[in-house]
Parts: structure tokens; C-alpha cells; sequence
């Protein structure tokens, strides 16, 4: 278990402030947030890279703050792993333990123990160099395992690698984590992997903590703007307040209207910003039965190609969308700039980010 | 077979130009040891059979391991300070390691037979214990010593540079101290850069005259003889000997390219 509390430290004119953040033992928390947003940072200051202005860091209970590293009992994995080029995979793995004076016959039966777990027994003799990139992640997490260390530090541990070697890893880690039940932070700026992995996901932007949570609750519920921007690009929609009929609101875009659903009743003429995730918005050629309280014909504006996944802008009067489909659907649809197309979508989707008073 | 793009394509009379000048320094700095090496002609082979040559040759070689392996031992620590910390005064130590590299040498040699000489309350103390600088081995050593030490801190810092932090981060946050990982991580990468920085001072204090011949004259190192039979026995004579010198010269900077290539 990790726990910080009033974490305060600057590097140059940026800051990080932490008020407090409890990683439980054998959690898998993702610590999530755009490029700059101080991450890495943190995730150092955790690991006794970093001194810290203020605060206190505690791991299983004893005070860190003002060890050094190697006294911390965590284990760091760094962006592009760092394994050592002069050492073979063996001693890249036997390192930590020999540092902590193991015997040499212990230290081969160990390292073969996790080199079956890892899957990586044949890659023992190896040089560093001659791996693959999803090899040196197995090795790199191996090297940190191995120590049995309170918790286990990974700086963007996937983003080096291509998309067919990252989703393999994120279901390998998946895996090990259900195994082994270690204790990790894993800092990435991908809201994707952060869902898939983390069994509750931090949000960090401008060096603070913005929210913390269930990978569902952050990104359906994300408390700030940041956060939603940070779990992928939402639609944000500007409307006006029309009415208001128990859980159910109808905001007026424009010249259209779009049906909510809000748990409290919201006064007419109201100003409210409301989100809608890409993901949440069915494209179809024709008006379809659906479930979804809003159905809108639009027009597509622009078509942008993202490998399995098409994102699709779309528009009405001054409603502008973006919608994510899969390829299928995209050549189903024969979508291109220009043609007229059916957007559905649940009115428990939209979520409302803000009110206020129209003057 | 294609070839690689050229930022030059086409650029045939500036290439012509820049050529020019070019071969220019490269015949200026190999003329004059191709006449090194045709006036000495056969009497290298003289050289050869004169024992006081040979001995301070052999004198320079093993003044200028020596001298390589102190700077070596005392630069390494100070070069992975320089490369690893930022401190108030980083700048004005950095300054003190071009010193050696701008004085002129015989200043040099003044400077540190001043500082050191039996007299001086340093010198006084090493004389005590046996390490006397005036006209003995441990001057020549010394003064070699103020002259290379630049190269082995400067390639040393230049291994450090390259070894990337987080190599060490990681180390340490495994459970190593800091000595250990400097043992087993830092020096272990920045070795070949060492190594490169202590032939490079070996072949410098092989070159070194000015300091040398003024803090200890005797023994009589070949760059030092050189110039004495320049003054006694004439162009010719020292030729000879320059040769010797040129090839010892030679061998180490082969070294010092074996080691680059390998890498």
C-alpha cells in the first residue's frame, strides 16, 4: 500500500501538488493525463529521484520521504525500460536480488522462476540489444518483480511499442497483475490503456489530481473538463435549457433540440456545456428504430482514417460532432464529406459538465 | 545501387573549393613527418643500437603510463562529478581543467615546480616521504601528469555524458547504492571512453617537452633527448630519434582508433 499525502515539489516553475492518494495493496492504479501534466514527475518523487518540498510518502505504513531509492523497496520501470546494455537478460533479472546479497544458488533458482512466469526462460543469455520491444518490457518487468517490491513503478511502460505488441502486453499485464497480485502505479497519457489496465484510474493534470476512480466512473463521469478531455476527445455541445420534465431535460441547440437525461431538474433558459463521447453516437443511412431518445440528420464534414477506427466529423446547423466507427460501419455507410447521415444517441450519454444563468 | 542523398549534390566547383583548402592542412600537417622520416632514413637503425635512445624511449613509455593512470585514477571521480551534479563554482573547475591545455608548457612546468619543489611546504612533505621532484622520476611523472590529466577527465566525462541516467535510476531504485551502482553500471559503460582518455593522455605525456625538461631534466625522457641532440649533434640526429618517438606516437593514437571502431 502507498499512500501520499501533501505532496508538494517543483521542478523549475513546475509544481506538483498531491493532497493525498492511496494506492491499495495490490491495486493496479493508472495514473493518467496529458503530455506535461507531470506524471513522470511524480512517479520519480515516489521513487527517490526527486526531492520533495513538502509532504509525506508512505509505503505499507513507514514514512519514504526521506530515504534514498534503494531503501524504498519499489521498483522502478522506466519509459524505455533501461536494460542494462552490458549485462545479458540473466544479470539484467539477477540484479536486484544480488544487490540484496542473495546467495548465488538462489539467485539462479529465482531467476529461472520468473523468467517461466514472464515466459522469457530461452531469452537468458541475450543481450539487451538483440530483443524485440515487447521482449525488453518482459524483461524489464521481470528485473522489477523479482525484488518483491512493495509496489512496482511503470513510467509509460507501452508506448514505445507498435499497437500489435501493445495490445498483446496490456493482456499479458492484465494477466500477471490477476497472478501475482503486485501493488503498481502505471503512468500513460493513453485513456484506452489506463481503462484497460487499471483497476481505478488517477487523473493528473497541471501537476494536481483531479480525480480518482473506477476506469467506468472517470470516463463516464469525469469531473472537470480536463478530465474528459483526458479520457479521449469528447463532443462538448453548448445549448440552452428548454425544459426540464423530472430526470429528463431538452437542451436546445440552435435550431434543434437534444434530450437528456439529468438527475436533477435544470431551470428553463439556462446555459449548460454538455459532453458526449465519440463512442456513444450510432451512424446510420436511414432513420432506424432505435432505443436512443435523439435521432439527428447531419452532414459529414470530414473523414479521418485512424487505422481500425474512423472518426467521423458531422454537422447541423450549429451542432458540430465527432463520431467513432469501425471500418466496417464506415464502408457500410459509404461515409464521405458531403453526404447526409442519421446520428442516434442516448440521452443518458450526454452528460451535462456545467450550468449557468444566461445574461 | 543507389546512393545516399548528398546535401552537396551538385555542388561540384564549391566542392572543388572547399577540397582545396582542404588538402591544404592535410599536406601541411604530413609533409614535414614524410621529411621526418626520409632524413633520419637509416639511421633509425642507428637509434636502434643507442642505448641512452632506447632507454628514454622506453623511459617515456613508462613516465607516460604512469602519469595516464594517476590522471585516470584521480579524473575519473572527478569527471563523473562534473558529469552527474550541477554546483555553484562547476564552471570555474571546468576552467581550471583547460588551464593545462592553453598554458604554454614551460609556464607549466614553472608552475608546478614552484608549487612542489623540496623547498615549497608541499614539496618539503613529499620529499620527506621519498617523492622528491627536482631531477627525479616522480617530476617527470608530475609534470606529465599536469599536462595529460585534462584528457583523462575530459574523455572520461565525455563516457558519463553517454550513459544515461536512467540506467542508474533503475539500479538504484532495485535496491543498490549509490558505490554500487557507480561500480556496476556507470564505469562498466563510460570504460571505453576512459580507456580512450587514457591512451590519450599517455600519447600526450609522451609529447610533453617544456614541463618535463623544466621540473626534472633527468632521467632523460625521449622528447627530452630529442631536443638535446637538436642542440648537440644537429637536425639530422634528432631526426632519427623523432622517428622513434613518431612510431611510439602512432601506436597509441592505433589504439585509440581500435578502440572507436570496435565500439
Amino acid at each position: 500500500m502507498i499512500e501520499i499525502e501533501n505532496l508538494h515539489l517543483k521542478a523549475g516553475e513546475f509544481e506538483i501538488k498531491v493532497n493525498r492518494l492511496k494506492i491499495r495493496k495490490s491495486e493496479y492504479l493508472t495514473l493518467m493525463g496529458p503530455s506535461g501534466a507531470g506524471k513522470t514527475l511524480f512517479l520519480e518523487a515516489i521513487a527517490g529521484f526527486r526531492k520533495i518540498l513538502k509532504g509525506k510518502i508512505f509505503v505499507e505504513g513507514r514514512d519514504v520521504s526521506k530515504l534514498p531509492p534503494e531503501k524504498r523497496g519499489l521498483a522502478y520501470v522506466p519509459q524505455d525500460y533501461a536494460l542494462w546494455p552490458h549485462m545479458t537478460v540473466y544479470e539484467n533479472i539477477a540484479y536486484g536480488i544480488k544487490a540484496r546479497k542473495v546467495g548465488k544458488n538462489e539467485v539462479k533458482k529465482r531467476v529461472l522462476e520468473v523468467a517461466e512466469i514472464m515466459g522469457i526462460r530461452e531469452l537468458l543469455n541475450r543481450m539487451p540489444k538483440t530483443l524485440s520491444g515487447g521482449e525488453m518490457q518482459r524483461v524489464a518487468v521481470a528485473r522489477a518483480l523479482i525484488t518483491e517490491p512493495k509496489a512496482v513503478l511503470l513510467d509509460e511502460p507501452l508506448s514505445s511499442l507498435d499497437t500489435a505488441t501493445k495490445n498483446k502486453v496490456k493482456d499479458f499485464m492484465k494477466e500477471l497483475h490477476s497472478k501475482l497480485k503486485f501493488t503498481a502505479i502505471h503512468v500513460t497519457h493513453d485513456p484506452l490503456e489506463a481503462t484497460e489496465l487499471g483497476d481505478r484510474i488517477a487523473v493528473m493534470i497541471g501537476g494536481e489530481i483531479i480525480q480518482v476512480g473506477k476506469p467506468i466512473e472517470v470516463l463516464r463521469n469525469p469531473k472537470t473538463i480536463e478530465a474528459a478531455w483526458v479520457g479521449g476527445i469528447p463532443n462538448l455541445i453548448e445549448g440552452i435549457v428548454k425544459q426540464s420534465d423530472g430526470e429528463v431535460v431538452n437542451v436546445s441547440v440552435g435550431d434543434i433540440e437534444i434530450v437528456i437525461a439529468h438527475k436533477k431538474p435544470l431551470m428553463q433558459g439556462l446555459k449548460a456545456l454538455l459532453m458526449l463521447r465519440p463512442e456513444d453516437i450510432v451512424l446510420s443511412k436511414s432513420l432506424i428504430k432505435t432505443s436512443a431518445r435523439n435521432t439527428i440528420k447531419c452532414k459529414v464534414v470530414e473523414v479521418e482514417d485512424k487505422g481500425p477506427l474512423i472518426h467521423v466529423k458531422i454537422e447541423r446547423g450549429k451542432l458540430n460532432l465527432r463520431a467513432v466507427i469501425t471500418r466496417g460501419s464506415y464502408e457500410e455507410l459509404e461515409i464521405k464529406p458531403g453526404k447526409e447521415i442519421y446520428a442516434s444517441f442516448k440521452a443518458s450519454a450526454v452528460r451535462v459538465i456545467s450550468t449557468k444563468s444566461l445574461k | 545501387m543507389s546512393e545516399e542523398a548528398s546535401p552537396l549534390a551538385g555542388a561540384k566547383w564549391f566542392l572543388i573549393t572547399v577540397s582545396g583548402f582542404a588538402s591544404i592542412l592535410i599536406a601541411f600537417l604530413t609533409i614535414p613527418l614524410l621529411f621526418l622520416i626520409t632524413t633520419a632514413g637509416s639511421e633509425v637503425f642507428s637509434v636502434l643500437t643507442n642505448t641512452k635512445a632506447i632507454s628514454s624511449v622506453l623511459l617515456s613509455f613508462e613516465t607516460a603510463v604512469a602519469s595516464a593512470t594517476i590522471a585516470t585514477v584521480f579524473g575519473v571521480p572527478l569527471a563523473f562529478i562534473l558529469s552527474r551534479l550541477d554546483f555553484k563554482g562547476k564552471s570555474i573547475v571546468e576552467g581550471i581543467l583547460d588551464l593545462p591545455l592553453v598554458l604554454p608548457h614551460t609556464v607549466a612546468g614553472i608552475a608546478v615546480l614552484l608549487a612542489f619543489n623540496s623547498r615549497a611546504p608541499i614539496g618539503s612533505l613529499m620529499t620527506a616521504i621519498g617523492l622528491k621532484v627536482e631531477d627525479s622520476l616522480f617530476g617527470v611523472i608530475l609534470a606529465m601528469s599536469f599536462v595529460s590529466s585534462p584528457f583523462a577527465v575530459n574523455f572520461a566525462r565525455r563516457g558519463f555524458d553517454s550513459v544515461d541516467i536512467r540506467l542508474e535510476q533503475v539500479a538504484r531504485s532495485l535496491g543498490a547504492g549509490p558505490a554500487r551502482v557507480f561500480a556496476t553500471v556507470s564505469l562498466p559503460l563510460a570504460s571505453r571512453s576512459i580507456l580512450i582518455g587514457w591512451l590519450m593522455s599517455v600519447a600526450r605525456a609522451i609529447s610533453e617537452v617544456g614541463a618535463v625538461m623544466i621540473v626534472a631534466y633527468h632521467p632523460t625522457v625521449g622528447s627530452v633527448l630529442v631536443y638535446e641532440w637538436f642542440l648537440t649533434r644537429g637536425l639530422k640526429a634528432a631526426s632519427s630519434l623523432s622517428v622513434l618517438l613518431l612510431i611510439a606516437s602512432l601506436l597509441v593514437l592505433g589504439g585509440v582508433r581500435l578502440l572507436r571502431w570496435t565500439k
